[in-house]
């Protein structure tokens, strides 16, 4: 059950093994881009937030925490994508998606509790939008690789 | 940091991503031209980590100590987990996800110097 344009370059092996139905592995093919992606948010996010609560958490404890969350929920996301955790990977990839819109609303809302860009800031805007595209790209794969009755 | 190695770096990164997704387009995994190039770019980056780690233990301030350590280690260890983690993607996927690993190495380079420089 290949992609339009995947021509001959998949070799037949465990991950199209599944039965007819079944769900496809989401760290197979490009759910393998997927989970790289998130493997870098989550430690980009991380070391962000990880020097923002070491060094300077008394300036803004709430976005810095926010930071903190957004990475715990990248880490979670990237290892039930790759371990094929379904259920799991829904609810994080939800949670992102709320976050980064609930987040950058508050963000532009309330500037000045927000001194320091964090991942969710603005959108992402500080990490080319590209957190607020993941989750979405995220749903997109967990429904693509869902299993058909 | 010397402005026109780092320009020389992220460039060559940047190129090397490009050219990753081009050959992933083409439906090709990732071949020898792409793996010698991020072992080039690699020991280039852990070179340039360790200078730069010395620098700071004898005499450099940067703005950030902490950050940038991390984005030295990042710098270093992006392309090896990119590679392994494409390794076992048999497919044009492979390519994309080096791809994804250069170009977030050309974007680590840019912020290695910015926070080097003051």
């Amino acid at each position: 059950m290949g992609e339009p344009g995947d021509g001959g370059d998949r070799a037949a092996g465990p991950v199209d093994a599944a039965p007819a139905g079944g769900p496809r592995s989401t760290s197979a093919g490009p759910g393998r881009v997927v989970v790289a992606v998130y493997g870098v948010f989550a430690l980009s996010a991380g070391a962000r937030a990880g020097v923002q609560l070491a060094t300077r958490i008394a300036e803004a404890p709430l976005a810095y925490s926010l930071s903190a969350f957004s990475a715990v929920v990248y880490l979670l996301a990237a290892v039930a994508l790759g371990r094929g955790m379904r259920r799991l990977a829904w609810v994080t990839v939800s949670i992102e998606l709320v976050g980064v819109l609930l987040i950058g609303t508050v963000s532009l809302a309330l500037p000045q509790d927000f001194p320091d860009a964090t991942v969710w800031s603005t959108y992402g805007a500080g990490y080319g939008f590209v957190p607020v595209v993941l989750p979405i790209v995220g749903l997109l794969w967990l429904w693509r690789t869902r299993a058909r009755r | 940091m010397n402005e026109t190695l780092v320009i020389i770096e992220a460039v060559a990164a940047a190129v090397l991503g490009l050219t990753t997704f081009v050959t992933a387009a083409l439906g090709r995994r990732p071949g020898w031209v792409e793996v010698i190039g991020a072992g080039v770019l690699a020991l280039g980056m852990l070179v340039q980590a360790i200078v730069a780690f010395v620098l700071m233990a004898t005499s450099h301030d940067t703005t950030d100590g902490p950050t940038f350590v991390l984005y030295a280690l990042a710098s270093v260890l992006l392309l090896p987990v990119g590679v392994l983690w494409a390794a076992a993607e048999k497919t044009r996927w492979g390519n994309v996800v080096l791809g994804v690993a250069f170009l977030t190495l050309a974007v680590v380079v840019l912020r290695l110097d910015v926070v080097w420089g003051g």
